[in-house]
C-alpha cells in the first residue's frame, strides 16, 4: 500500500535530527569499540563510561581516525615501559656528550657536556673527599638532595668524612643509589684530572628580590597564581605558567603566551638568559601514565632549559599537596597525595646538587599529616591570595648562590 | 546516573528506556515508566532509594482517604512529606551532604501536590498504584524538577493512542514526540554545558583566590557570571527535562519565561522556576487566603510564602535572608514604588539588573563572613584589606567573554523564541547536531577517572 510506505518514508524523513543523532553516535561507539585496544589503549578503558567516550578523550588529545597528532603518540608511548630511563645505569665518563646521550637516552647534561649520571656523583664524591673547604654543603651533604636541610648546612663541616657520613645518615638518598655508590666509588677511584668546582652552594641566609630578576617560573596554575598574589615576584621574574599545564604538554606543546602567539618552550627560550628556573608541574597528570613516563618528560624539558641556558641554575619543585578533605573526596578510593609523593621522589633523584636542585616546597604548606594545610587553600588545591607570600619567602631563603 | 548530562544516562538509559517504551502496547507503559524511573533513581542514589520507594506507598495509602476528602489525612500526608523534607534538610545540614537524597525537595513537593490535588477534587480519579509511582519517581523531573502537576501527567495522549489508527500513524507520532523532545534536550545541554559549567569555573576561580582578595570591578564580574551560570544551568536542565518528557509524550513544562525581561522583582518570580512560584501559589498562598483577606493578611501571607521558599532552598541562614530580600523588594514595588508609573520602570529595571544579582550573591555563599567580605568587595566603602590584584578583572574577562556575551544574548527573549520557531527549519537541524556533538566533547573531557577529572 503505497500510501502507507510513504507515511513511514516521510516519518523518517521528518526526523532528521533523530536519525542523524542515532547514526553518529552508532558510528562513534563502533569505531571507539574497535579502537578500544588499539589507538585508544592508553586510556585503560573500563567499560563504566560509554564507548564514545574514547573517541572524544582522543580527539582532545590529538588523535582522530585519520590523523594522529605527535603529542598523541609521544603521551601513548609514554606508557610503555622501556621508554623511561633507567637512572641507576652507570655510563662511563665522556667528554663529548653525544655518545653518552645514545647510550642512556635522555640524561641531563651540565656545562662540561658530560652525562650527569652516577658517576657525575662519583666526581663529586671525590671532590668532598679532597676536602676543599668552602664547597662541601651543596655535594654529598646534601646528596639526599633537598635544600630544605639548613641543618646540613649548619653540620657539614669541609671535610670528606663528615661529607660521606652524612649520605649515609640521609638514607633517603632513595634512587640515588647512585650518591651511595659513586661515595664507594670515590674511595676506590678518585683519579681525576680535574677537580670540578661546585658552581653554587646553598645560602644560609636569605636573598632579595633582586635575585629573581633573571629568573623564569614554569607551571600550573598554582605557578600562575603565584605571579598574580606575588607582587614582588611578579615585577622580577618571567613566568611561562598555564593553567592546566603537564609536563607533557610543557614538553610538546606550545603553551607559552606571547603578543603574537603561543611558542613551545624551546621557542619561547631562544635568545633567553635566564640563571634560575623554577619548575613546579604534576599535579595535572596526577591520574595519567606512569612515573617513569612522567620523569622521563621531565628529564627532557630540563634538557631543553639546559640547552638553552646552560649557565642556568634549575630549581625542581616537590608538586604541591591537596588538603585531606580534598584527597578524601575526590579521591576515596586512592591517595592524591601519596602519588604526588611518589612522584616527587622520583623528582629528587633527577638533582645533582650542582645546577639542578630539588625544593621540598612542601614544607611550608603541610600540615602535621603531609597534606596541604586545610586553612590556606579554599578549593583544596590552589593557595588563597594571601598564602603565596609563604611560598615566596621559602624561595627566599633556598637559594642556590655562586660561592666563589 | 546522578544527573541528565551523565553521558551513561543519555548514551545507555536513554536509547534502550524508549526503545522498550515505545515497543510495548500503550496498556503497558506506566509500568514501564515506572520500572525505569526505578531504576534510574536507584542506580543513582542507591544509598537513599528506600526513602523515596517508603514515602510512595505511604502516600499512595494516604490517598485514599484524602480523595475522600478527609481533612485529617491531608494534613497528616502534608506533615509526613514536608517533615520528611526538613529532617533530611537538617541531616544533610549538621552532618554532610550524604545525608541529603537526590532530588526530595522535588518528590516531596509532587507527593503534597498529589494529595491536596485528590483532596481538591483536581484530580478526580485516585489513579492506581503504578501510576501514582509514576508521577513521584518520572525520571525526566526526578531530580531537579520541574515540579510537574498530577493531572498534567495523566492527560498525555500517549496513553490513548489506540485511537490513532494504524502502526504508520503511531510511529510517526512517536518519531515526532521523540525529534521535537530532542530538539529542547539539546538545547538545554548546550546552555548548561557549554556556557553555565564554564561560568561556574569562573566562580569557583574566586571562591579559590579568597574573596578577600578579589577587585570590585572582578567582584561584579562574579555576580554577573553567576547569575548567568544559576540561569543557564538551571533553564538548560529544566529544558532538557522538558524535552524528555516531551519524547515520552508528555506535554511541555515550562519552568522558565525568560524571567531577566521582567518589570520588576515580582515579575521575574512569575517567570523564574515556574513550576515552584505556582506550586507555593496553588498549594501555600491561596489556601491561607491569599489577598483575599485584606491587604494586612495578604502581606502576611506573602511572608509566609517567601521564608518557606527560602527554607526550601536551603536552611542555613543565607537563604532565609535571600528570601527576605527579596519579599521586601516584592512589597515595596507592589505598594510603594507602583505608585509612579516612571518611578516603576525605573526601579523595576534596576532591581532586576543590579539587586537581582546582589541576591544571588547572597543565594551563592553560605559561610556569613565571607558572604560579607564579598559584600564590601561588591560595595568597597571601607577600602581593601589584604593583597588584590587590581587587575584581575581584565584576566578574567579577557578568559570569560566567550561565555558572557553568549549568555547575555540568550537573556534576550527574542533570542530565544526565534531559536525555537525555528527548530524545524534544515539549518538549524544542523546547528542542533553540532552542538549536540560540542556538549558531548565537553562532557566526555570533563569525566572519567577520579584523578583524571581534576583539571588545574
Amino acid at each position: 500500500m503505497s500510501n502507507n510506505d510513504n507515511k513511514k518514508k516521510n516519518n523518517f524523513i521528518h526526523s532528521p535530527l533523530l536519525i542523524a543523532v542515532v547514526a553518529s553516535s552508532l558510528l562513534v561507539t563502533a569505531y571507539s569499540a574497535y579502537q578500544k585496544d588499539g589507538l585508544y589503549s592508553y586510556y585503560n578503558y573500563d567499560y563504566k563510561m560509554p564507548f564514545m567516550t574514547l573517541a572524544m578523550r582522543g580527539l582532545a588529545d590529538g588523535a582522530t581516525p585519520f590523523y594522529v597528532t605527535d603529542d598523541f603518540v609521544e603521551m601513548a608511548q609514554s606508557q610503555n615501559p622501556d621508554y623511561y630511563i633507567d637512572m641507576a645505569r652507570t655510563i662511563p665518563d665522556t667528554a663529548d656528550g653525544a655518545e653518552s646521550e645514545a647510550a642512556a637516552g635522555k640524561d641531563s647534561l651540565d656545562e662540561n657536556g658530560n652525562t650527569s649520571g652516577s658517576d657525575n656523583n662519583a666526581g663529586s664524591g671525590s671532590d668532598a673527599g679532597s676536602g676543599s673547604s668552602g664547597i662541601d654543603n651543596s655535594g654529598a651533604g646534601s646528596s639526599d638532595s633537598a635544600l630544605d636541610s639548613s641543618k646540613d648546612n649548619a653540620t657539614a663541616e669541609g671535610s670528606g668524612n663528615k661529607a660521606d657520613s652524612s649520605i649515609e645518615a640521609s638514607g633517603a638518598s632513595a634512587d640515588a643509589g647512585s650518591s651511595t655508590s659513586s661515595s664507594e666509588s670515590s674511595e676506590a677511584a678518585s683519579v681525576e684530572p680535574e677537580v670540578e668546582k661546585f658552581p653554587y652552594m646553598t645560602t644560609t641566609g636569605e636573598v632579595d628580590a633582586e635575585y629573581f630578576a633573571d629568573a623564569l617560573f614554569i607551571g600550573d596554575s598554582r605557578t600562575v597564581g603565584l605571579s598574580e598574589y606575588c607582587e614582588e615576584l611578579d615585577e622580577q621574574a618571567t613566568f611561562y605558567g598555564k593553567v592546566s599545564l603537564s609536563i607533557y604538554e610543557a614538553n610538546n606543546k606550545a603553551f607559552v603566551k606571547t603578543g603574537g602567539g603561543k611558542l613551545t618552550l624551546e621557542k619561547a627560550l631562544e635568545g633567553k638568559e635566564f640563571k634560575k628556573v623554577y619548575i613546579m608541574v604534576g599535579i595535572n597528570e596526577i591520574g595519567y601514565g606512569s612515573t617513569d613516563g612522567w620523569i622521563s618528560s621531565y628529564t627532557e624539558v630540563i634538557e631543553k632549559i639546559q640547552t638553552a641556558c646552560p649557565d642556568a641554575i634549575i630549581y625542581l619543585q616537590a608538586i604541591m599537596h591537596v588538603t585531606r578533605e580534598y584527597d578524601n573526596t575526590k579521591a576515596p578510593d586512592a591517595s592524591i597525595n601519596g602519588v604526588i609523593n611518589t612522584r616527587s621522589e622520583a623528582l629528587k633523584a633527577l638533582a645533582d646538587n650542582r645546577r639542578i636542585f630539588y625544593l621540598n616546597i612542601n614544607e611550608v604548606f603541610d600540615d602535621d599529616n603531609g597534606d596541604l594545610q586545610a586553612d590556606i587553600s579554599f578549593d583544596g588545591v590552589h593557595l588563597k591570595a594571601s598564602a603565596y607570600t609563604v611560598w615566596y619567602e621559602y624561595l627566599r631563603t633556598h637559594a642556590a648562590e655562586p660561592c666563589t | 546516573m546522578s544527573s541528565l548530562t551523565d553521558l551513561v544516562f543519555i548514551f545507555r538509559f536513554v536509547p534502550c528506556f524508549i526503545l522498550i517504551y515505545y515497543i510495548v502496547p500503550a496498556a503497558m507503559r506506566m509500568w514501564v515508566l515506572f520500572f525505569g524511573s526505578f531504576l534510574f533513581y536507584t542506580l543513582g542514589e542507591p544509598r537513599w532509594c528506600l526513602v523515596l520507594l517508603g514515602a510512595t506507598i505511604f502516600n499512595y495509602f494516604l490517598g485514599k482517604w484524602t480523595s475522600l476528602q478527609r481533612k485529617s489525612f491531608l494534613i497528616l500526608a502534608a506533615v509526613f512529606d514536608a517533615g520528611l523534607l526538613m529532617i533530611f534538610k537538617i541531616l544533610g545540614l549538621t552532618i554532610s551532604m550524604d545525608f541529603l537524597p537526590i532530588g526530595i525537595s522535588f518528590y516531596t513537593f509532587k507527593m503534597i501536590a498529589y494529595q491536596a490535588d485528590l483532596y481538591t477534587g483536581k484530580l478526580k480519579e485516585r489513579p492506581d498504584f503504578v501510576t501514582t509511582a509514576s508521577y513521584f519517581y518520572f525520571f525526566p523531573q526526578l531530580l531537579q524538577g520541574p515540579i510537574m502537576r498530577p493531572d498534567n501527567m495523566y492527560s498525555s495522549a500517549i496513553w490513548i493512542d489506540k485511537d490513532v489508527s494504524s502502526r504508520k500513524e503511531r510511529l510517526g507520532i512517536y518519531l515526532n514526540n521523540i525529534e521535537d523532545g530532542l530538539k529542547f534536550f539539546i538545547m538545554g545541554m548546550a546552555m548548561k554545558v557549554l556556557i553555565a559549567d564554564h561560568l561556574a569555573v569562573l566562580w569557583k576561580d574566586l571562591h579559590t583566590i579568597g574573596y578577600e582578595s578579589i577587585s570590585t570591578p572582578l567582584a561584579w564580574i562574579g555576580a554577573l557570571a553567576y547569575s548567568l551560570d544559576l540561569y543557564f544551568d538551571f533553564w538548560g536542565y529544566s529544558l532538557m527535562a522538558a524535552g524528555l518528557g516531551v519524547a515520552l509524550g508528555f506535554p511541555f513544562v515550562q519552568n522558565f519565561n525568560h524571567p531577566y525581561a521582567a518589570k520588576g522583582v515580582r515579575d521575574f518570580y512569575r517567570r523564574w522556576h515556574m513550576s515552584l512560584g505556582t506550586w507555593f501559589r496553588d498549594y501555600i498562598y491561596i489556601p491561607l487566603g491569599g489577598n483575599r483577606k485584606g491587604t494586612f493578611r495578604g502581606i502576611i501571607n506573602l511572608l509566609i510564602v517567601w521564608v518557606l521558599t527560602g527554607i526550601w532552598h536551603g536552611i542555613t541562614p543565607n537563604y532565609i535572608i535571600w528570601g527576605l530580600f527579596l519579599y521586601v523588594l516584592i512589597l515595596s514595588e507592589k505598594y510603594i514604588i507602583s505608585r509612579s508609573k516612571t518611578l516603576f520602570n525605573i526601579v523595576s529595571r534596576l532591581n532586576v539588573f543590579v539587586l537581582i544579582p546582589v541576591s544571588w550573591v547572597v543565594f551563592a555563599i553560605s559561610d556569613m563572613e565571607r558572604l560579607t567580605v564579598y559584600m564590601t568587595r561588591l560595595f568597597p566603602f571601607f577600602g581593601i584589606s589584604g593583597y588584590v590584584n587590581t587587575s584581575d578583572y581584565i584576566k578574567y574577562s579577557t578568559l570569560y567573554w566567550p561565555y558572557i556575551v553568549p549568555g547575555l544574548l540568550l537573556l534576550i527573549p527574542c533570542v530565544f523564541d526565534f531559536c525555537e520557531k525555528k527548530r524545524r527549519h534544515p539549518l538549524a537541524v544542523v546547528v542542533l547536531f553540532v552542538l549536540f556533538w560540542l556538549c558531548v566533547f565537553s562532557t566526555a573531557n570533563t569525566a572519567g577517572n577520579p584523578l583524571m577529572y581534576l583539571r588545574f
